[in-house]
């Protein structure tokens, strides 16, 4: 019993906003209503009877008993759930669970955590990131895939014991992430906030002129990542503003300026602006 | 005739702003291809030092991640 303590509360506070205008019916017949100290009986009603609920408290329901008398006024009493038709009983309010559909335009930007070998290569530590996506939306609970990209030229370097010296010549890094979250959104009247987590595949490449395919790097990785943000919405547009850390562990650091610099992590912090449609 | 082509690499390193000479130095090690594996020695050996120079890879320099 004491470790359902927290079941009568949490079904007092789910059913407590919708239960004006619901009803009960009576499931067993010469049903007992009793009076606020659960001792007195105020009335004994039959099977089928149908009583509106004013709300629930725990176990029981607290229902508006008929005036037995014209002229009497109606009484509030009490009626326990096993005397309730489980059908009727399934009046209990439920959060909305309506899916949704949004399309998503999204623009980041994104500080890498291999900052050293990004800022000796492209002269920043981050970068842009356009894309766009998609998301499913079941009731708070929320399912997204995104592909963005992020394209660079700076030059090539050398670096000797920290030291970086650049060579003039171009050296061009594509990124490609697509990641999938799941979350939950605090669905609020305009600003909701929201958590989620992902995983994601990072597509790589770097070129540099003068250089054929073979010279060039290109690889897929692994990442996860964590996020949160808050969505304004207005009718069927909605804003949002989100904050991402990624993390693709063992991804470079194997060579180049990034082995030099002893970075091995491809992601980083994402600051980014999202425009959905839909909802 | 491998030091006129060592020093030519080095002058190339430095026109393109490479100048301290440990880093050069560095760097002519660094990308020179190792020889005499075939005769099981390591790659900095005393039949050919370092290996034979490679001025591209020099001077190609780095990316982020190769």
């Amino acid at each position: 019993m004491k470790k359902h303590f927290w079941l009568p509360l949490l079904l007092a506070l789910w059913a407590a906003p919708a239960s004006a205008q619901t009803t009960v019916r009576i499931a067993r017949d010469q049903t007992t209503i009793w009076a606020a100290d659960y001792k007195t009986s105020i009335a004994v009603v039959p099977a089928g009877a149908v009583l509106t609920v004013v709300r629930r408290h725990g176990d029981w329901y607290e229902v508006i008993v008929p005036p037995a008398d014209p002229g009497v006024g109606a009484r509030n009493g009490f009626v326990f759930k096993d005397n309730v038709d489980a059908e009727a009983r399934s009046y209990l309010p439920q959060p909305p669970r309506r899916i949704g559909i949004v399309g998503i335009a999204q623009f980041g930007y994104q500080r890498f955590a291999a900052q050293k070998s990004f800022d000796a290569v492209l002269g920043q530590a981050g970068g842009p990131f356009y894309g766009g996506g998609a998301e499913v939306r079941f009731g708070g609970l929320f399912l997204n895939a995104s592909i963005e990209r992020f394209e660079k030229t700076g030059q090539r370097v050398l670096v000797v014991d920290g030291d970086v010296f650049k060579m003039g010549i171009a050296d061009t890094i594509t990124l490609t992430p697509v990641a999938a979250a799941v979350g939950y959104r605090f669905v609020r009247e305009r600003a909701t906030p929201y958590l989620g987590a992902g995983v994601g595949r990072m597509s790589y490449r770097e070129q540099a002129a003068f250089t054929d395919a073979s010279e060039g790097f290109e690889s897929r990785f692994a990442s996860y990542h964590v996020l949160a943000g808050v969505e304004f919405r207005n009718d069927w547009v909605a804003s949002a503003f989100e904050v991402q850390y990624t993390r693709a562990p063992n991804t470079i650091g194997v060579a180049g300026a990034s082995a030099a610099f002893h970075e091995s992590n491809l992601g980083g912090l994402v600051g980014r602006v999202k425009v959905l449609v839909g909802r | 005739m491998a030091t006129p082509h060592v020093a030519g690499v080095a002058a190339l390193l430095i026109s393109q702003g490479v100048t301290k000479p440990a880093a050069i130095e560095s760097v002519l090690k660094q990308t020179a291809r190792p020889l005499g594996a075939a005769q099981g020695l390591p790659p900095r050996n005393d039949e050919y030092g370092y290996g034979l120079v490679q001025p591209r890879a020099a001077l190609l320099g780095t990316g982020v991640a190769k």
